[in-house]
């Protein structure tokens, strides 16, 4: 459908909308137009992602000067949902396009998105490698330009890549036709074409008109330098599933050091030295105009870097960083060598402690000049140098020196801030561990360092999720003052989720996973009756998150041992996920075939015999996994999700309890608020993965006493909260049981009934919104009250009865008479 | 589903139902198999076996207490050889515990020859049953069509649907008892009766078709302690099916070890000792001390290492689906950050590890076993060379949302109006014409805007009296009161009578329902969910032609024009129960004018014709 919005032509790619989606994308286009930040938070699987393309979409191709549009998801299958969702939309509006000239300009829209090399290698034995690194090494060898160089020079003397070869023959910019590509088809596309699909995605980057990528490759600086640097300023960043954005901004200033690291690290500097020494005697020009280009500045040693040659870069960006000379003592290769030597070495004598040590970094710096001598100033130097010799040395295999150049990155990053940063080292694994296994953490509290740059350099930031609430929990965190900061509620004709509060077992015993009582056995009987009575009355699948993989673990085997399993095993098939990725991913796979309705209707057709499996299946899995990230249980594939506990971070946790001491001091929130925010959000995240569509429909069970205190459920989003009435809010199992069956049976009925008008709008209760919207903004203008308020809440739903109802509004309350009765 | 009745089914309703298909079981001229004196929960009786059924017959009871169907049954145990009396339980897959009969004759000789004589016959019954239930071991059951074949599903389709309508009267008591009154008594033909009802039968048939497959548990043998502390575990053929299937070593144990190096019955005591068995438990007991195990020199050469390292030790090749791929994301970029809290470590337990492992291949091999492979093309693989081109539809279906897309609505059905034309208004105006001209719309609104002036500020002055409302509200109570009386006082019904005036009720419903059907249009045809369900969907549509359902019509007209008869007949019936004969009338009155309304309608017609 084609309408207006203030006079921006939109282009939606669906003959219906929700009035969600076109609250949102009112709010998206202000938001743009003010050219400033917004938080939005829109229910999951209204459709999020396609609003919001198809807003910013039609943004670009209505005016003159298109903004980009920086897209970041979490995972992979996010970004190629997201990906395929805008091939989509741009189908849709060539197809609606009214001018030749129009086509014409929708048919040369970009879209790409980017993950790493491991993902999108084509080379026979490099793609066959299991490690991201190690991929990344060996495609570094056989592309950077010294190799390159040579072995063009001189065919066959060293190898190269096909794939990365061939691209040189196509003309930059024109490397792949204009369109939107998923990364399987740009893949699909570097094998019908033999081209490097990586590098034909880094290398039109500054073309495409959106990317599509994870929030590391814009919020890690080492991988931002890389890879984002060259957006303009008026592009327009949105962060998708921003939920947790929080966490990747704190992981990606945060390092950990462990004694092999620091082994492996001093192997390197030996190794780097006999190079060195090996290059002073073959090739000392080398060398010396290293130093040359040190002393004018890291800058001009660093410009002019093909992508090809950047293998790591400065964990942080200060741009008067980059343009000082290197200090003197660190200039000349022996030189920085030795230097980084003895900053091991110190590390390493560090690591002999066996009490725990929490200081700031400048402390250590204090410790580190005291015992050593090494200067603040060029530690702050250490990354960029020691990329700057590794160009030098043109080293091969730079896998094998990721330690080393952990290190450095830990010594820029431990020298350059002073705040928001603690060292801890702790000896031991655990409490009750006697081998000491040190790790020293240099961990970063502050989750708006590592944004600052994106809201500083960006003039539109947009965070949204089906669950950030509260809201103004992230401007807080992330420093930053949005625009707008909405949350929409679900307008529905039907309840098509239920959400239940379990708070004790059939016996009355209360069930949680307090650390005090969560081993108890009859709370692990509980909330294993709980998966077994869900496991009888629900169809197809069902979902359970426990609160850490510890848990889940400890809990599947006392129910095994208990028998519980058993029960399970009668109605449903059991699926866990694992540590690994890929067993795991193939576990879901599995899962969803049991779970796909397709494969019902074979088994009722064939009459077959084996048909057990027409029941469905159980996954079970951990909140804040793998699983919880990225994967929907829409429709068959999620029919209950039952969150066993709430999902507590680990609060004995050193590093955890330094975050939340620090968010305390530097920005008044609270401990306990904080960690009841984080765990809502991870079980509203969780089970919000049910949904898609409104004719869609799951049960939510929220098994623990404390979701029924009113604080913890305060702070779930507010379109589910609104849905979990008084009653269903202290439950026990026997009683969510009915309320359950109950539920299913009335959501099973024929769902065609009319939404239309309430809950899913056509293109004339747009107009017709927009209408009453203009009015109520000219009665603004007359009124001078100033009191009446634009119906905003609650979605109202217009039809002919509500015009009537406006002019009741004028009359007055004091003309009323009361009737006597 | 058939319901297997026990002897314990107190209420009187299933035996009746169990009744009405008697008749029909031995029209078909079945003759017992063999049959014997027996005892089935302490009581004596005769059990029989025919080609189908098992049936058992308490002495001096019409009745069989036990009728079930042998197409269920799944296994038979025998009582110990020797041990008295001779016992044998016939267990069945919709219900497990079975029934147990123990034969009653004098001489225990004699017993066992009966019971010899029953287990070979139920023995060639159970096995074609599992054979239908379960693949062969190791072969994946393919869903090939011509399997179909073999399922009870390409029997005769009369003989298909009788099984189908029997066994809905049997979980219907109601229906049944309908069934009785007006199929048995002749007055409607089962067809008929039928008609109207395919929505049952067709959920019964889906029903039907849904065989239940293997139990999905885990295999795990339990041990159990016995009187003396000694550990037993009991092994039984089906229990050596499963621990093949299950652990393919201990299958390549026994064809390599059995019978050259020990014999069979050495063999599973060995195994159940070993720590190969240990390793096969599905459970983190093995760690207890009270399991230590003896080493064994054969079954020890079969142990695998544990699988508890955090990635699995068989080399997972396959490519998973892009949109599910987790590994994916985990290479997307590198690591950063701390380390996950201990918690949050996966596989830090490493006794549970192999034991999650094994419930995700066990799943993975019984969904294998009942769909075989996947189609291929249904998975978005991403797979190197030419072969698998990718689609970029196929990520659609995770997309897009199906609500928002405007499906054309049902043409809806058109109204058949008795006097069509009398309500017909296009044809005395042309289509496009407006409905009102401007003027006529005005004169309206202003003859509205007249009638209405100074409705609000009568609305205003509106002050009822307070007496008025008073005595409308006494009105009110008193009649309720009166009411609740009159309900109160009235003297209950005699049962017998009672049970009268609700069949003669249900039997004129059941006309009503049969008239209507034959007079009104035909129902669109059902939604096609289980239309490919069962070879007989069209058996069970009996497709009328108008000739057909006019003499179906009259039928039923005659009928119903004498219910008010037999309604008359209870009126006066009723004086001699000493029940209030108007009571019955009033009781009978919305009937009545259900009937009169149809014979009403079905003259209307017949004048027209």
């Amino acid at each position: 459908m084609k309408f207006n919005i203030d006079g921006l032509p939109i282009v939606f790619p669906y003959d219906r909308i929700y009035p969600e989606q076109y609250s949102y994308m009112c709010d998206l286009k202000k938001t743009l137009d003010a050219q400033g930040h917004g938080v939005l938070e829109m229910p999951s699987g209204t459709g999020k992602t396609v609003s919001l393309l198809s807003l910013i979409v039609s943004y670009q191709q209505h005016s003159a000067h298109p903004r980009k549009l920086i897209y970041c998801s979490r995972t992979v299958p996010e970004i190629e949902k997201a990906l395929s969702e805008l091939q989509r939309l741009i189908k849709y509006r060539i197809s609606q396009a009214e001018t030749p000239e129009e086509r014409t300009k929708e048919e040369s829209f970009m879209g790409l998105g980017l993950t790493s090399r491991k993902n999108l290698c084509l080379h026979p034995d490099v793609s066959k490698e299991k490690k991201g690194k190690v991929v990344d090494a060996r495609c570094r060898d056989l592309t950077n330009s010294a190799v390159c160089e040579k072995g063009r020079a001189n065919p066959g003397s060293v190898p190269l890549c096909d794939w990365h070869e061939k691209l040189g023959e196509k003309e930059p910019g024109n490397l792949i036709p204009p369109g939107v590509y998923t990364l399987a088809e740009v893949l699909q596309y570097g094998r019908d074409e033999g081209v490097c699909p990586y590098f034909t995605i880094r290398r039109m980057m500054p073309f495409v008109d959106v990317i599509i990528y994870s929030f590391h490759y814009l919020l890690d600086p080492k991988v931002a330098e890389q890879v984002s640097k060259e957006f303009s300023k008026d592009a327009i960043v949105v962060f998708d599933e921003a939920h947790n954005i929080d966490n990747v901004c704190l992981e990606s200033l945060s390092i950990d050091l462990t004694r092999p690291m620091l082994d492996s690290a001093a192997r390197s500097v030996v190794k780097l030295t006999e190079k060195i020494e090996e290059i002073k005697e073959t090739d000392a020009s080398k060398l010396q105009d290293e130093y040359a280009k040190l002393v004018e500045g890291l800058q001009e040693a660093n410009n002019d870097v093909p992508d090809e040659d950047a293998f790591s870069a400065n964990p942080v960006l200060p741009d008067d960083l980059l343009k000082e000379a290197v200090p003197g003592n660190i200039r000349k290769a022996e030189h920085f060598v030795a230097f980084l030597k003895r900053f091991v070495e110190y590390l390493k004598t560090r690591m002999r402690v066996l009490h725990v040590v929490a200081e700031t970094p400048l402390s250590f710096l204090q410790h580190l000049k005291d015992i050593t001598y090494i200067e603040r100033r060029p530690l702050r130097f250490c990354a960029e140098r020691l990329q700057s010799l590794v160009r030098t040395l043109e080293l091969s295999k730079i896998d094998e020196h990721s330690a080393l150049q952990k290190v450095a990155s830990f010594a820029t990053l431990v020298a350059t801030y002073e705040k928001g940063f603690l060292l801890i080292l702790e000896p031991f694994e655990t409490e009750t561990a006697t081998v000491p296994n040190p790790i020293f953490h240099f961990t970063c509290l502050d989750p708006s360092l590592a944004i600052k740059p994106v809201f500083e350099r960006f003039s539109s930031v947009v965070i949204t999720s089906g669950t950030i609430s509260p809201l103004d929990m992230y401007p807080k965190m992330l420093q930053f003052t949005p625009v707008i900061q909405e949350s929409y509620p679900m307008t529905l004709t039907r309840n098509c989720f239920l959400p239940l509060v379990i708070t004790r077992g059939s016996d009355q015993v209360a069930v949680s996973s307090r650390f005090e009582v969560r081993n108890d056995p009859a709370v692990v009987r509980n909330f294993g009756s709980i998966l077994v009575e869900y496991s009888k009355i629900v169809p197809d699948g069902i979902v359970a998150f426990f609160p850490s993989y510890l848990y889940m673990e400890s809990i599947v085997a006392a129910w095994n041992d208990m028998g519980i399993l058993n029960e399970v095993w009668k109605n449903k098939l059991i699926f866990v996920e694992t540590p690994d990725a890929n067993e795991t991913s193939i576990a879901l796979e599995n899962y969803r075939r049991v779970c796909a309705p397709a494969l019902r209707g074979v088994c009722l057709a064939h009459g077959m015999q084996a048909c057990n499996n027409g029941r469905g299946a159980v996954m079970l899995s951990v909140a804040r996994g793998k699983v919880s990230e990225g994967i929907d249980f829409d429709h068959n594939y999620g029919r209950a999700v039952i969150m066993f506990g709430v999902p507590y971070q680990y609060t004995q946790s050193r590093i955890l309890r330094a975050r939340l001491e620090y968010l305390r001091d530097a920005y008044r929130i609270r401990e306990s608020e904080f960690l009841a925010f984080d765990a809502m959000r991870t079980a509203a995240q969780c089970v919000g993965r049910v949904l898609r569509g409104k004719t869609d429909w799951g049960l939510m069970v929220f098994a623990d006493k404390r979701y029924a205190r009113a604080d913890k459920r305060a702070k779930l989003p507010r379109w589910m909260n609104q849905y979990i009435t008084e009653t269903a809010s202290n439950l026990s199992t026997d009683m969510a049981i009915v309320l359950s069956k109950l539920f299913m049976r009335q959501i099973s009925q024929n769902p065609n009934e009319n939404q239309t008008g309430i809950s899913l709008w056509t293109l004339e209760h747009i107009e017709r919104r927009q209408a009453a919207e203009r009015e109520a903004a000219e009665q603004m203008q007359v009124d001078d009250r100033g009191s009446f308020e634009p119906v905003n809440d609650a979605v109202p739903t217009l039809d002919d009865d509500d015009e009537f109802a406006a002019s009741w509004d004028k009359f007055r309350d004091d003309e009323l008479v009361d009737v006597p009765m | 589903m058939s319901r297997p009745s026990s002897s314990s089914a107190g209420p009187s309703t299933p035996t009746r139902a169990l009744s009405t298909s008697a008749p029909a079981q031995q029209s078909t001229g079945k003759k017992w198999l063999t049959r014997a004196p027996s005892v089935y929960n302490k009581l004596p009786g005769t059990l029989f076996l025919g080609s189908e059924r098992l049936v058992w017959k308490q002495d001096g009871v019409p009745q069989p207490a036990v009728n079930v169907r042998l197409d269920k049954a799944s296994a038979i145990f025998n009582s110990k050889e020797g041990a008295l009396p001779v016992r044998l339980k016939v267990a069945f897959t919709d219900n497990e515990k079975g029934y147990q009969f123990a034969f009653a004759a004098p001489e225990a000789e004699e017993a066992l020859q009966q019971r010899a004589e029953f287990v070979g016959l139920l023995t060639p019954i159970i096995n074609r049953n599992k054979s239908l239930a379960s693949p062969a071991p190791g072969t994946p059951a393919p869903s090939t069509p011509g399997e179909r074949a073999a399922t009870p599903m390409a029997g005769p389709m009369i003989g298909q649907e009788n099984i189908l309508r029997r066994s809905v009267l049997l979980a219907h008591p109601d229906l049944a008892q309908l069934h009785k009154d007006l199929v048995i008594s002749g007055q409607l033909s089962e067809a008929e009766f039928w008609h109207g009802r395919e929505s049952l039968l067709s959920s019964e048939r889906a029903a039907a078709g849904q065989k239940r497959g293997r139990a999905s548990q885990l295999v795990d043998p339990k041990p159990q302690t016995g009187e003396g502390g000694d550990i037993r575990i009991v092994i039984t053929p089906q229990l050596v099916h499963d621990i093949f299937e299950e652990f393919p070593v201990v299958a390549r144990a026994y064809s390599e070890n059995v019978p050259n190096e020990m014999n069979e019955s050495s063999f599973w005591a060995r195994y159940f000792q070993s720590a190969l068995f240990n390793q096969n438990r599905a459970s983190t007991r093995s760690s207890a001390p009270q399991h230590t195990v003896k080493p064994d020199l054969i079954f020890d050469a079969y142990l695998e290492p544990e699988d508890d390292a955090s990635s699995p030790r068989q080399i997972l090749s396959e490519s998973v689906d892009r949109l599910l791929d987790l590994a994916a994301t985990e290479e997307d970029h590198e690591e950063t950050g701390n380390e996950k809290d201990v918690t949050m470590q996966p596989g830090r337990e490493r006794g549970i590890l192999p034991l999650i492992r094994r419930f995700n291949v066990h799943s993975e091999r019984l969904l294998q076993q009942a769909l075989g492979e996947g189609p291929p093309g249904k998975r978005r693989r991403l797979e190197g060379g030419e072969e698998a081109r990718f689609d970029p539809n196929d990520y659609y279906e995770e997309i897009v949302i199906d609500d928002l897309i405007d499906h054309h609505a049902s043409t809806g059905v058109q109204l058949d109006l008795l006097n069509a034309s009398l309500f017909s208004t296009t044809t005395t105006r042309a289509p496009d014409a407006p409905l009102r001209t401007a003027e006529e719309s005005a004169a309206l609104l202003s003859s509205f805007r007249s009638q209405t002036h100074g409705y609000l500020s009568a609305l205003h002055s509106l002050k009822p009296s307070r007496k008025a409302a008073e005595a409308a509200f006494q009105g009110m109570t008193s009649a309720v009161r009166a009411q609740h009386a009159a309900h109160r006082s009235l003297p209950p019904i005699p049962p017998e009578f009672f049970r009268q005036m609700t069949t003669c009720q249900t039997a004129a419903n059941e006309f009503l329902r049969q008239f209507w059907g034959a007079v009104l249009p035909p129902p669109p045809p059902p939604p096609p969910i289980y239309a490919g369900a069962g070879a007989g969907a069209a058996g069970d549509r009996i497709g009328l032609s108008g000739r057909e359902r006019a003499a179906k019509a009259q039928k039923m007209a005659g009928y119903l024009a004498r219910t008010g008869e037999k309604v008359d007949a209870l009126v006066k019936a009723a004086e001699g129960e000493g029940v209030d004969p108007e009571r019955v009338r009033a009781a009978f009155g919305p009937l009545m004018s259900a009937v009169d309304k149809a014979l009403k309608l079905y003259g209307q017609r017949r004048k027209k014709a």
